[in-house]
């Protein structure tokens, strides 16, 4: 059988000693025959674990005052006349009797009557604790504190050597690899299992590093899992202040340690996904935020730039407009003194072809009336000289009239003053005469010459 | 909770802030650009706050 007899004497003793499980099985059966008159036929217990099947029914009936349980079966035909159904919690008295079977090594009740008396003391206890939390608010929803979603740590009160350790690792490893794991090997199960667990529960929540606690275990019967009802734990897991995510058992399971808890899970797997984000959504997530976000950023930009592009191509056209204005101004203008100094050498040519001509018309005018005139002046002139000439002669005439006149005058005076002063004033006198005569007749000529220029 | 979940929760909410803020439009060119810049940041920031990294198990006290 696996033990070496060559090597120890002592090894071989053992191996001839040792029963094989078989052996040991039916002496077990043996025993009980034996014994069966030393076996109650009524036993009074909690109801629990009830299942239904077409054969039969399997429940446990569980000691009032203590833990230990032990499996029933009732034939289908036994149950059909119980006068009661089978209900978990209920507090009873059945009629059986102890089966063993060798096979399994398993012994069980084999129950044909069934008595109920009413809900256990244990079932009446748990409802006065329910109803006592509920009073101090424990089951309230606003109580409760949120899951983190990115842990980078989380405490694991559970069984170091149960599958539950290794369902809810297995979870948080691969949804959260970064996540560490701080596990409080516990007992959780039998009367070791409250004080156990709340030690590990107040270690983990004074971990600063903690930010979320796992309590969990797997499936069991109800006096497996009696301790999650049990009032020093569950008022230890309300008064955590790391959120905590209680996951008792299986589904049907239900402890009032699951309802003070932050959140509840039916299993330790599920816990494990409750209390983590799958990177890979995490880093999809980012990446879907980061498409929205340059969408966003693309659109803001594309709207901006191309608001800016129309006010440029805006601006453009109208210094396009406003240069081609300038243009068709600049052409006006252009046009415009074309037009200007057009007309105004016309109007300059005109006026001056009009002065020419109307200096001509006085040119000829002139000319005529300088002609007409020089006519007139040749005319007279043609006359003055005539009249010179009248003046002259008269003038003559007249002159020599008077010279002749004062000559004899002189002579008949210069014979007398002679005659008189031929002595006394001789060239003198006469010559005083003559100096008169000549005076006079200057005068006479001077007279004379300022008619004539008058005239002229 | 530690500073890193807040830090990487913060982060995220604020991404979704920068997202919803572009997507909307109303900010101007200068401040697109620096929400921009700014989620850049924390995009690569969170990136190597979840860069993939095996977490230690570690065994407290036990009791039996």
């Amino acid at each position: 059988m696996g033990v070496d007899q060559s090597e120890n004497p002592r090894d071989a003793t053992l191996v001839e000693d040792a029963w094989s499980v078989g052996q040991l099985n039916r002496e077990i059966e043996d025993a009980l025959v034996e014994s069966r008159d030393r076996f109650p036929t009524h036993i009074v217990g909690e109801i629990a674990e009830v299942d239904h099947y077409g054969f039969g029914t399997f429940f446990e009936l569980r000691d009032l005052e203590a833990d230990p349980v032990i499996s029933c079966l009732s034939w289908s035909q036994a149950v059909s006349e119980f006068e009661h159904e089978l209900k978990e919690g209920t507090e009873a008295i059945v009629e059986a009797s102890v089966d063993f079977y060798p096979d399994r090594g398993a012994c069980q009740l084999l129950v044909t009557g069934y008595w109920p008396l009413g809900e256990s003391k244990r079932q009446q206890k748990l409802a006065k604790l329910r109803q006592q939390l509920d009073a101090d608010g424990l089951f309230d929803e606003d109580r409760k504190q949120p899951i983190p979603s990115y842990p980078n740590c989380i405490g694991l009160v559970t069984s170091p050597s149960g599958s539950a350790r290794e369902d809810a690792w297995a979870a948080i490893n691969s949804r959260s690899p970064r996540t560490t794991v701080k596990l409080f090997g516990a007992t959780v199960q039998g009367e070791d299992a409250v004080p156990s667990m709340i030690s590990g529960i107040n270690h983990l929540d004074a971990d600063s590093e903690v930010e979320t606690i796992i309590v969990t275990r797997g499936g069991g019967s109800d006096a497996d899992l009696w301790c999650f009802n049990a009032e020093p734990l569950v008022r230890c897991i309300a008064a955590c202040s790391t959120p905590v995510i209680v996951a008792i058992g299986h589904e049907d399971d239900e402890t009032l340690a699951e309802y003070v808890g932050d959140a509840r899970a039916m299993t330790p797997t599920k816990a494990g996904v409750l209390a983590t984000t799958p990177f890979e959504d995490v880093l999809s997530h980012l990446t879907v935020i980061e498409d929205r976000m340059l969408w966003g950023y693309r659109s803001v930009v594309e709207d901006r730039v191309g608001r800016l592009a129309q006010r440029i191509v805006t601006a453009y056209e109208g210094l396009e407009q406003r240069d081609s204005h300038l243009q068709s101004l600049r052409q006006r203008a252009r046009d415009l003194e074309q037009r200007i100094t057009n007309r105004y050498t016309t109007v300059v040519d005109t006026r001056l072809d009009t002065l020419d001509t109307r200096i001509d018309q006085a040119l000829k005018e002139v000319e005529l009336a300088t002609e007409a005139e020089s006519a007139s002046a040749r005319v007279a002139h043609g006359r003055l000289n005539d009249l010179e000439r009248r003046v002259n002669g008269a003038y003559q005439t007249h002159i020599d009239r008077e010279l002749n006149s004062i000559d004899h005058r002189i002579e008949t005076a210069y014979r007398n003053v002679e005659a008189e002063a031929r002595i006394e004033a001789g060239t003198a006198q006469a010559r005083r005469l003559r100096l008169v005569v000549a005076v006079l007749v200057v005068l006479l000529i001077l007279l004379g010459l300022g008619i004539a220029f008058v005239l002229l | 909770m530690t500073d890193t979940s807040n830090d990487i929760q913060e982060r995220i909410d604020r991404l979704e802030s920068i997202a919803e803020t572009l997507e909307d439009g109303n900010v101007d060119l200068a401040r697109a650009k620096e929400l921009r810049d700014e989620a850049d940041e924390h995009l690569q920031e969170l990136r190597t706050l979840l860069q993939v990294n095996e977490g230690d198990v570690i065994e407290m006290d036990k009791i039996e």
